[in-house]
């Protein structure tokens, strides 16, 4: 047979082509390109932040026009825009370019960990508390702790918030965490108890004041109601409906869903919530609803969808959660039920005559932008986030561009109304993360030292007279009760007890987690789960309690 | 001439046909409803009111989605890309094709087990990353389109059509002067229309769908394609309660459901469209390239 060695042309040129079509190019966000030299920042952003706001050259923190890379998560309900006016702003009043990648939130993670392990990290990032406690060992950001006196702002606000220390990796500040900065329309809230206050009114009852009078009240619904589901839940974000109603309704039944400090047990401690004696109550409580129709029969398998079409049709009449969906149900249920109302009511008494109840952190500790070790732009990034860290940062980055959308007031920054009036007159569904996005701050934006005024006191702007009212009588509600309390941060954790922890978390879950939904539906009486917890203390949950109490106490 | 069925013969076909109803309800219903809600009330949608058919219809979603910039942008790049990158699929995946179906080609059962090995071992995501990076592609186009110019299981079945073409039409081609290229493009591919209109819908709708790669290997929100913008839309959502303070009840003829729906009605109509142009290749085509070897 004749052999036709030139039939391998073709298969060459496949290959060859691939190759020869594509012009070498600068990888985007793998490097800096223009830097400022360290000589150039020489101010800093005490400078920059004590400079007017006229964008004159002394608040430069760059002598010529520098740009950094930044990579955020991009949310669909409040994109990031590349162009934003305070990014045009600031690359005027700072002379310091913010290159946006905006990744797309559902594709983050991934994008995240390609580029770590990698190291072609941008100049700035966002990660969370796992990459940090991962990473930040192996001298891939830069130790902030280091560069301190580069960093006034910034550990002015840390020593103002001493907790957040807690997020450091062994003693040591490797990131900035997205912070809080208070201002007006922050109020407190949290998952807590949201009811039919209708019904309440309509069958004669009371608010319930304990979880004892809560079961009477939900029963009461269901005499009133026989098709209705008294008491649902929705699934977690990466979590099963199981562990969202545990996670709700575990602490201020005088337990908790995972490691937690108590502030109850001992003078407050922390404690592995499934593998303690309290939790009993907790299934037990739970199971009494079940058993009589109280709570969803489907609450493992509940999705958000599912749960927004009970809540929104009235088939369900109470829910434990995020208490902001409740104006979205309410407004719903009034076309099929016009007297319809939710509310938000007190937090109760458990049967261990407590009453207490999570509300969200008050800074978003799973949320870090770190600074690359492998950046050209060092200076220049410490320098900007220090200066996003500092009192003019914090406004324009939170509030726009001072004259423009907001202004000084007694030194408090106060939006326009009118830039407010532009936005709802735009007629989105979502004027606030409109205002957000277009102008490029606030949470949703690169903003690592967050003030929520612009957007919460919009929130309140656009809400008519009585939900107005009713919208205050909440927030006003929820700051008198003590029962409310913030979570207390995990202590920070050797390298070496945070690995021991980890793999004793994993023993000890795969003991317990599969037995919640068991005690639940009462397919095991109570007592027995004496044995799971004897089984989870012995397979480490006990040693799970010890290295975070030793690490707290180490903290302290 | 009417023939008369038996009583067995005529159940069993009502069986069937009974039975290929359901299963063809349960195939288009899901996709029927995505189509109802995308042009229902939110409200409804939210109530879980919609069934059969839409509930006060509306193309408020649609509005609300064309009115993100981003799409539009996003639109382009997907029609780009799937173009750019079907083109080079066939191109390569012909070239490669050709050289391997060809009995004279010495050394072809070796380099068909090495390229066979491609399917059940791959060097992995971070390595494929180097690789995109060292040669200068990363947010370029060509990140999205080269790393996947030849698939090797549609390489397959095009070579094992181009060996069902007689070796004598090859051979008669030669007789008259025609080199390879020549064969390949003037000869071998004219008559491989249906496997490749087949690899054109296989190429194309992969292209379509692609996300994963355009997101690890894109930097620039412009450069995105359509999967990514419609992908963060479906997973994250995009209204609050806010909706409600913004414009009471009324302003619940979108909502997240409502939304979900329309994007993946605007995601999967282009592709459906291009499907009936093809379809009457694809039976044949895929015939060709799995029964004949």
């Amino acid at each position: 047979m004749k052999v036709k060695w030139k039939l391998l042309f073709p298969a060459i040129l496949s290959a060859v082509s691939m190759l020869g079509g594509c012009q070498p190019q600068e990888p985007a966000g793998s490097s800096a390109p223009v830097t400022s030299p360290a000589s150039s920042t020489p101010s800093t952003a005490g400078t920059a932040d004590a400079a007017g706001s006229d964008g004159s050259a002394s608040t430069y923190l760059s002598d010529t026009l520098a740009e950094l890379h930044v990579m955020c998560e991009d949310s669909a309900s409040a994109p990031l825009l590349v162009d934003s006016e305070t990014i045009k702003y600031v690359e005027e009043y700072l002379n310091v370019k913010i290159i946006l990648e905006a990744v797309p939130s559902a594709s983050y993670a991934d994008k995240k960990k390609v580029l770590i392990s990698t190291d072609n990290m941008p100049d700035i990032m966002k990660i969370n508390l796992s990459d940090l406690r991962q990473f930040a060992r192996e001298g891939m950001f830069v130790n902030l702790s280091e560069n301190k006196e580069r960093l006034p702002n910034f550990f002015t606000v840390l020593d103002q918030n001493p907790d957040i220390y807690k997020l450091s990796i062994d003693g040591e500040m490797f990131s900035f965490p997205t912070m809080r900065r208070p201002s007006a329309g922050d109020d407190p809230n949290g998952q807590q108890p949201v009811i039919r206050s209708d019904l309440i009114k309509e069958y004669g009852l009371e608010y319930p004041d304990s979880f004892e009078e809560l079961y009477e009240v939900l029963k009461v619904f269901k005499q009133n109601r026989p098709g209705s589901i008294p008491l649902t839940n929705r699934k977690g974000g990466n979590t099963s409906g199981t562990q969202k109603v545990l996670d709700t309704m575990a602490y201020p039944l005088g337990s908790g869903s995972k490691m937690y400090y108590d502030q109850d047990i001992g003078g407050g401690q922390y404690v592995y919530g499934p593998a303690h004696e309290n939790f009993k109550e907790v299934l037990r409580y739970l199971n009494q609803l079940y058993a009589e129709g109280l709570l969803d029969p489907d609450y493992a398998t509940n999705t958000s969808d599912i749960w927004k079409e009970k809540m929104s049709s009235g088939k369900a009449l109470m829910y434990f959660d995020n208490t902001g969906f409740r104006m979205d149900f309410e407004a719903a249920l009034k076309t099929l039920e016009p007297n319809a109302t939710y509310d938000v009511f007190p937090t109760m008494e458990n049967s261990f005559g407590q009453r207490r109840n999570f509300i969200f952190e008050q800074h978003w500790s799973n949320s870090h932008y770190v600074v690359a070790s492998s950046s050209e732009n060092i200076d220049l990034a410490l320098a900007y986030m220090d200066w996003s860290f500092g009192e003019q940062g914090c406004d324009i980055l939170n509030y726009g561009v001072p004259g423009v959308h907001f202004d000084k007031i007694n030194g408090v920054p106060v939006m326009k109304t009118s830039v407010w009036d532009a936005f709802i007159a735009a007629g989105s569904n979502g004027p606030s993360y409109d205002l957000q996005s277009k102008l490029g701050i606030g949470l949703p934006a690169f903003t690592p030292y967050v003030d929520v005024g612009a957007s919460e006191l919009m929130k309140n702007y656009m809400l008519d007279g009585e939900a107005a009212e009713r919208s205050e009588a909440t927030a006003a509600m929820n700051r008198a009760d003590t029962g409310l309390r913030r979570p207390v941060y995990d202590p920070p954790l050797s390298q070496e007890d945070n690995e021991r922890y980890n793999q004793l978390l994993s023993a000890v879950e795969n003991i317990v987690v599969p037995e919640f939904d068991k005690y639940i539906m009462g397919l095991e009486p109570i007592e027995n789960y004496d044995a799971v917890i004897e089984r989870a203390r012995t397979a480490g949950a006990q040693e799970m309690e010890d290295i975070f109490n030793r690490a707290n106490e180490a903290y302290q | 001439m009417k023939k008369n069925k038996s009583l067995g013969s005529r159940l069993f076909d009502s069986i069937n046909v009974i039975f290929l109803l359901f299963v063809s309800i349960v195939a288009v219903y899901p996709l029927y409803y995505m189509l109802i809600t995308s042009v229902s009330h939110g409200m409804a949608v939210m109530q879980g009111l919609v069934t059969f058919f839409p509930v006060n219809p509306s193309l408020d979603t649609f509005k609300i989605l064309l009115r993100n910039n981003d799409i539009f942008i996003a639109f382009k790049n997907s029609f780009v890309y799937t173009l750019l990158g079907t083109f080079i699929n066939l191109l390569f995946s012909c070239l490669c094709a050709y050289p391997l179906s060809r009995r004279t080609f010495s050394g072809r059962g070796f380099l068909t087990g090495m390229i066979v090995v491609t399917m059940f071992f791959s060097g992995g995501m971070i390595p494929l990353y180097l690789v995109v990076q060292s040669l200068g592609m990363m947010d370029t186009v060509w990140a999205v389109v080269l790393p996947v110019a030849i698939n090797t299981y549609n390489m397959i079945i095009i070579r094992t059509s181009f060996q069902a073409i007689p070796e004598s039409l090859v051979e008669s081609a030669q007789i008259d002067g025609a080199n390879d290229f020549v064969i390949l493009f003037r000869i071998i591919i004219p008559v491989s229309r249906a496997v490749l209109a087949t690899m054109v819908l296989f190429y194309a709708v992969s292209h379509w769908n692609s996300y994963f790669k355009e997101m690890l290997y894109l930097n620039t929100k412009s450069k995105y394609p359509l999967q990514i913008i419609l992908r963060n839309m479906l997973v994250s959502g995009l209204f609050s309660e806010e909706a409600t303070m913004a414009g009471g009840a009324s302003s619940f003829s979108v909502t997240d459901g409502t939304l979900r729906s329309a994007v993946i009605v605007f995601t999967t109509l282009p592709i459906i469209m291009v499907y009936p142009f093809v379809q009457k290749y694809f039976v044949k085509g895929v015939m060709i390239g799995s029964l004949k070897g």
